[in-house]
């Protein structure tokens, strides 16, 4: 049995990359007692099916996620986080086959919003996106694994993803409430201020928009240029779109009058190229011929008609995290499927 | 049929006591459709996934088996959306027509 011995635990550290279910990166030991504390903690039975995860089917137990949490490195009170965000993924919206498949760099991102996330000391300040929070790296990193190890979703063989980037190891953040003048991203599907929740994005990976000035249309402006980029597949596939406000341009933003339905409202209107420039760059150009999943009241056979980066206002979803004192916001591209929220329900 | 070196991980592990993060029946769900013993004459589907490259490489790859094979009729289709599995009546009109199903995924 693996105990305190610096051997054993040595040993079992190796014998977990031998086995192929790691990351690349070392993982905790799954001991059964480890595990069980994980189970007890959700007061549920370890042998509840949560999910058959795709593309394998993987039937992803109880159990079975919480040797994945232990192994990512967690603490027992992340699985509601955890087995939520799974749920999550699982709704057809997300399309998690084909977010886990396909060669765009994309991977889900992890969002934790109400008081669970304070509670929980999930980092949605200085960092939020780097390192340095064990919620944060962990709770994404066993997310990944339960999806690589259950779900089949290998780097390179079923997972064609031609780059990644560095969220595929661990992408979880948390909304800081504490400097959001708007309401919570949770409140978006109609869940109240007060409930904790998940909302999972298959994202990639966050694009600075750094504005050092305050004034808000200007601010805007810069930010939908940045969106509508004609190398970002979100012009073709016009699936939900994020936008992480940072707290200097929230604060002088909402200083100005501006809610999240108006600052949604100017993004659509101008986070937007012409047919004409979209047919000439970026990825699939025979379906930019087609006109496919633009929002049917485009035109694609008028060169000048305006396409615009989601297919409706309320697409672009809006949190607000990130370090004071830094003129940045960050924009995510999304990967053509939507934004999924659950409440997460404590033991 | 569980390998040697799959059994010794198991083995290992087990007397370690740690458990796997695995489902260990998941790949065994999966087995591959029946093989023809011949295409030859035989009439083909040909599945896209609606992106252009996919057609282009499937039309070669039609035009190559009716040449090659002799193929009696071909029928194409696309599948809704790339990202996702094709619908079911997609796949019960192939079923109906075909007696085997070429499918393409180029990006």
């Amino acid at each position: 049995m693996v105990s305190s011995d610096a051997v054993n635990l040595s040993d079992a550290i190796e014998l977990m990359f031998e086995t192929g279910w790691t990351d690349g990166l070392p993982v905790v030991p799954p001991t059964e007692s480890r595990v069980k504390q994980f189970i007890d903690f959700t007061g549920r039975d370890g042998s509840e099916l949560i999910a058959e995860l795709p593309p394998l089917g993987g039937k992803a137990t109880l159990e079975r996620i919480a040797v994945n949490a232990v192994m990512a490195g967690c603490l027992p009170e992340y699985m509601p986080v955890i087995i939520t965000a799974i749920q999550a993924m699982m709704d057809d919206s997300f399309n998690l086959r084909g977010v886990m498949c396909s060669t765009g760099i994309h991977t889900p991102l992890v969002i934790v919003s109400g008081p669970l996330a304070k509670e929980l000391n999930i980092n949605g300040g200085y960092n939020c996106f780097g390192a340095g929070w064990r919620a944060n790296a962990t709770i994404g990193r066993a997310v990944k694994l339960a999806l690589v190890n259950l779900g089949g979703a290998i780097p390179g063989e079923t997972n064609k993803a031609t780059f990644g980037h560095p969220g595929a190891y661990t992408y979880c953040v948390a909304e800081d409430q504490d400097i959001n003048p708007w309401e919570p991203l949770h409140t978006d599907v109609g869940l109240n201020a007060t409930d904790s929740a998940v909302t999972v994005f298959p994202a990639e990976a966050p694009h600075n928009v750094m504005y050092h000035d305050n004034k808000p249309r200007n601010f805007l402006t810069i930010l939908a240029d940045t969106m509508c980029a004609l190398g970002n597949v979100q012009m073709y596939v016009s699936g939900d779109t994020f936008v992480v406000i940072g707290p200097e341009h929230a604060r002088f933003l909402n200083d100005g009058g501006w809610r999240k339905q108006d600052i949604r409202q100017f993004l659509f209107e101008h986070a937007r190229k012409s047919v004409r420039e979209l047919r000439k760059g970026g990825p699939p150009q025979g379906d930019a011929d087609r006109g496919h999943f633009w929002p049917r009241f485009v035109d694609s056979d008028d060169e000048d008609q305006r396409v615009p980066v989601v297919r409706a206002a309320d697409r672009i979803h809006i949190m607000v995290a990130g370090g004071r004192g830094g003129p940045h916001s960050v924009y995510l591209p999304g990967w053509g499927s939507r934004r999924v929220t659950r409440k997460i329900e404590k033991p | 049929m569980v390998s040697a070196q799959e059994s010794d991980l198991k083995a290992r592990m087990s007397e370690m006591g740690l458990l796997s993060p695995i489902d260990p029946e998941a790949y065994s769900r999966w087995s591959p459709a029946p093989r023809l013993d011949t295409i030859h004459g035989k009439v083909g589907g040909f599945l896209g996934n609606r992106k252009a490259n996919a057609s282009l490489l499937l039309q070669g790859v039609k035009e190559l088996m009716y040449k090659d094979f002799e193929l009696r009729d071909g029928f194409e289709v696309d599948k809704y959306v790339y990202s996702r599995p094709a619908a079911d009546d997609i796949i019960d009109d192939l079923v109906a027509k075909c007696d085997f199903v070429v499918t393409c995924i180029a990006d």
